[in-house]
């Protein structure tokens, strides 16, 4: 029970590490205060809470299917969000955008990743023979987690400020895409879109159950089988937002003369 | 205008292709910590719905890297995933909660026989 808490740990917990050191970093460059992080801990707490209480029924849902279907709108509700928090920018968007999304961000990867975890913790609360492995586990993985995230932020702080910005928004747009091949994951597991074979089985060089295979799915989605339409989407969704900031960079006039009208 | 209608008519008859295609239904079920059975045989390159009873009192994750599925299956309930296509070959499965015990493989051959589903039982929802 120590390493199985340990294992689920590390998958949900690494994916909301990566999140906030990103953002971190990102609302730091932006010269932002911490101010956004307190609210959105306290909505994630309250979102959190309300969905432990509910997720017995939502799971009943749309034939038993409930969890993955909210779950797969959550996935690509982050997506967008990081979308917007990129090409949010003071002097053309709103103020509050770039701190809103950031919230959006951070209450929507908490709620999904960590529901998991405590319907584990709470299914076997009650036995207390597992306690003392359960929270050793737990204080293993957590350490893990923050360990791994102490180190990214302060590797990323290291650059210059110019290259700092870019590695850091490139990596928050590859976790996006990797939140969204979830979200392809769920809705093929529900059989709302079409499956296929995978196209490759790259799991002799990254397995995803090993412990670089869990950094890499939860950093950039990593899939060692992949579908064709993972491949699609996921390229589509990362090249999508670099052609338009390459656009606005070449036509600055046209965007801000709209967005002044 | 035309272009955009025959694209959005193409996106859902592919979605409503999957959403409404009959699946082939295989039963497996968890009890004790186990599952039943432990080796099921689906056909080949064929999408198939896995019904998954949790007979037990504490929740289990049904989790395997072969099949690219995970899903929590909360106590005393009924889930549902759907697997494959799938070329020949042993897919291994287990659950996330109990892995030393839970395990099971999914054998995919030229077989066509279809689990007949089980009477739901009191204690499944």
């Amino acid at each position: 029970m120590l390493i199985n808490t340990v294992i689920l740990l590390l998958r949900d917990g690494l994916p909301i590490v990566f999140m906030l050191v990103l953002l971190l970093s990102s609302m730091k460059n932006a010269h932002y205060s911490y101010q956004w992080l307190i609210k959105a801990v306290s909505i994630a707490m309250l979102v959190t809470a309300s969905l432990l209480i509910f997720i017995d029924t939502i799971a009943h849902w749309y034939d038993g299917m409930g969890i993955e279907l909210l779950f797969s709108i959550g996935f690509i509700g982050v997506y967008f969000l990081i979308v917007v928090h990129l090409f949010a920018k003071p002097n053309t968007t709103p103020l509050w955008l770039k701190p809103a999304s950031a919230m959006g961000i951070f209450v929507l990867v908490v709620s999904v990743n960590t529901i998991n975890f405590l319907v584990y913790l709470t299914g076997f609360w009650s036995q207390t023979e597992l306690l003392a492995s359960i929270l050793i586990g737990m204080l293993l993985g957590v350490g893990i987690c923050v360990s791994v995230g102490i180190l990214l932020y302060f590797i990323l702080q290291l650059n210059q400020q110019k290259v700092q910005f870019g590695i850091n928004n490139i990596l928050l747009l590859l976790f996006g895409c990797g939140q969204l091949t979830q979200a392809i994951h769920l809705l093929l597991q529900m059989d709302l879109l079409p499956a296929e074979a995978a196209i490759w089985d790259s799991s002799f060089l990254v397995d995803e159950n090993s412990e670089l295979g869990y950094f890499f799915t939860a950093l950039v989605g990593y899939d060692a089988r992949p579908t064709s339409l993972h491949i699609f989407l996921y390229v589509l969704a990362l090249l999508l937002p670099i052609a338009f900031y390459y656009w606005r960079r070449n036509h600055p006039n046209i965007t801000t003369h709209q967005e002044h009208n | 205008m035309f272009k955009w209608k025959v694209n959005i008519t193409s996106c859902l008859l592919l979605f409503s292709c999957a959403v409404f295609a009959q699946r082939p239904e295989f039963v497996l079920e968890i009890k004790d910590h186990l599952f039943y059975p432990a080796e099921i045989h689906i056909p080949k390159n064929k999408k198939v719905k896995l019904v998954i009873y949790n007979y037990d009192a504490t929740p289990e994750e049904f989790d395997s890297f072969d099949l690219n599925r995970e899903k929590v299956i909360f106590p005393h309930r009924k889930s549902i995933i759907f697997i494959g296509p799938l070329p020949e070959g042993r897919y291994s499965f287990f659950g996330e909660y109990h892995p030393n015990t839970a395990k099971g493989v999914v054998i995919v051959d030229d077989t066509t026989t279809v689990n007949q589903p089980l009477e739901e039982s009191s204690h499944v929802d």
